[in-house]
């Protein structure tokens, strides 16, 4: 994998924070990361090319009228609130997961992000009961950021971190397994940045296959009570989100006329 | 495949699975095979030309057959798929020796202007994962010593289902031509719409314009949507606009024997060769 800048620019990244989607179920990361280009002022400053990626090509989805061709994985920049943020609009094919994942984390590395934020989602069918009474959504912390990003977000924002729970009961168990289904290399990506010393925090929303836009307006809403992206009271946050054009016809296409 | 609230069944990719993705699945690897006077070299093949045109299935290969080629058609090189590198036992492969085979999905063609165009042909389909890489393969054998940016023209047709628009259907035809272009693509202007919000193109087709667009190599995609998958006349002959404008019309003498060769291309295809009673 290796990353291809649009023009030759200064990319110190340092104290930037990387914003980044898993390919997961309801592809709630993405339609997450969708809203945050639309809505916030980027600059598209290169692409991730790897033969790890499933290609995809299309028009820009941020502009109705012709303007440049979308990629399977794009970086973009936001300068006023130092972000990164990668969308990545294809999945990995299945004979290089692996590979896929140390690059990114070479890449990660590479660049020294202050921080790294995943946006995952997991079946919304594997939550206990007590999970059911609260917001959708748990972190995760690499254990280096334990102490001072995952106390802020449990104690000022009232997120609450995943548990490890037992593989055959799927009771809590410290020694126990993360238990994540369908949140793709979420975990693999997680271990292995726990081990390489990565600072990454992964955002879980549970969420069912479907009609998944509301769930990206929870996470983008919970992402904003973090890192204060957009203001405006919580009633007027949905309206503040830019949904792009390429949400149009995410369905389909309208039903004929001539059928009635 | 899903099926969505209302009850119909759409070809959506679904992520309903409850398996991590951790580790790697295997696939089959494709590869460019030199084809020589003797025999099929599998060293890494190497070609001169100004003009690359990719076409990705059966109307598109069809179409470069017809109208850009021309007889006797001997390709340089061809695609394939890896047969099994399993060590199973004969008595396991009884049978199923196919599996230790490679399958042809395509061919590289030059045409009479030896050394400016080449032609690959791709009518068979290919798994997402082999597109990606059979993307770049195709871009590490165009010799980029000679000259340093080729332009590439990429056909395909998908079905019309797979167009999105905000239009009703009934003010269309049957086939829709349009264009995608890479970044660095300045040669001439398109004459087709280009295509528009929210459709995207996958498999080869995009895999190469990828490969335009991040090695800033000037790359136009051209796809007809139609309303069926096989060769059909009509279908084929949406591509022959393309003839008449850059960079196509630069390049390609126009084929007088073409609807010979579309005729003879398209009896040939269509006929049932499994049927006894034929």
């Amino acid at each position: 994998m290796y990353f291809t800048a649009r023009f030759q620019q200064n990319l110190d990244w340092t104290d930037h924070t990387l914003i980044l989607p898993a390919v997961a179920v309801g592809n709630v990361g993405q339609l997450t990361v969708d809203l945050l280009l639309s809505t916030l002022e980027v600059e598209l400053v290169g692409r991730l090319h790897s033969t790890a990626f499933l290609p995809l090509v299309g028009p820009d989805p941020f502009h109705a009228e012709p303007k440049g061709i979308v990629t399977s994985c794009q970086v973009y920049h936001c300068l006023a609130h130092k972000l990164v943020i990668v969308q990545q609009r294809a999945p990995v094919a299945m004979n290089r997961r692996r590979e896929f994942r140390t690059s990114l984390i070479q890449w990660i590395q590479e660049h020294h992000f202050k921080q790294v934020i995943l946006l995952s989602s997991c079946f919304a069918h594997f939550r206990t009961d007590k999970d059911l009474l609260q917001i959708p959504l748990k972190f995760l912390c690499t254990p280096d950021l334990t102490e001072s990003v995952g106390s802020y977000l449990h104690s000022s924002l009232g997120w609450r971190s995943l548990e490890r729970r037992d593989p055959f009961t799927y009771n809590e168990d410290s020694a126990g397994v993360l238990h994540m289904p369908g949140s793709g290399i979420t975990r693999s990506l997680f271990e292995e940045c726990s081990t390489k010393k990565v600072h990454l925090v992964v955002l879980l929303l549970y969420c069912s296959e479907g009609d998944n836009v509301p769930d990206a307006f929870t996470m983008a809403d919970q992402l904003n009570n973090w890192l204060q992206l957009i203001s405006g009271s919580d009633s007027e946050k949905n309206k503040s989100w830019k949904v792009p054009v390429s949400w149009n016809l995410m369905f389909g296409n309208h039903p004929p006329k001539n059928i009635y | 495949m899903m099926a969505t609230f209302f009850g119909e069944v759409l070809p959506i990719f679904s992520r309903a699975v409850v398996d991590d993705e951790d580790e790697d699945v295997p696939v089959r690897e494709v590869f460019i095979v030199r084809e020589t006077a003797e025999e099929a070299t599998y060293d890494q093949p190497n070609f001169d030309c100004q003009l690359l045109v990719v076409a990705v299935g059966p109307s598109a290969s069809t179409f470069v057959e017809a109208y850009i080629l021309s007889r006797p058609l001997l390709p340089v090189a061809s695609v394939q798929v890896r047969g099994s590198d399993k060590d199973d036992t004969d008595d396991q492969l009884s049978g199923l020796k196919f599996r230790k085979q490679s399958i042809t999905l395509g061919h590289f063609y030059h045409t009479h202007l030896q050394d400016k165009v080449l032609c690959c042909i791709v009518p068979e389909k290919l798994l997402p994962e082999q597109s990606t890489a059979l993307g770049e393969k195709i871009f590490s054998c165009v010799n980029r010593t000679c000259f340093t940016k080729p332009v590439v023209v990429i056909l395909t047709s998908l079905h019309m289902c797979e167009y999105k628009t905000q239009k009703n259907f009934d003010e269309h035809q049957n086939i829709i031509l349009r264009a995608l272009n890479s970044s660095t693509y300045t040669v001439g202007r398109l004459n087709q719409p280009y295509l528009e919000q929210p459709n995207t193109i996958s498999g080869l087709a995009a895999a190469v314009l990828s490969e335009c667009e991040v090695r800033e190599i000037p790359g136009v995609l051209f796809v007809c949507y139609t309303d069926m998958l096989d060769s059909d006349p009509s279908h084929v002959q949406a591509f022959i606009p393309l003839l008449e404008q850059h960079p196509l019309k630069s390049f390609v003498i126009p084929n007088e024997e073409a609807e010979a060769n579309l005729k003879n291309l398209l009896m040939q295809r269509t006929r049932d060769w499994g049927n006894l009673y034929m």
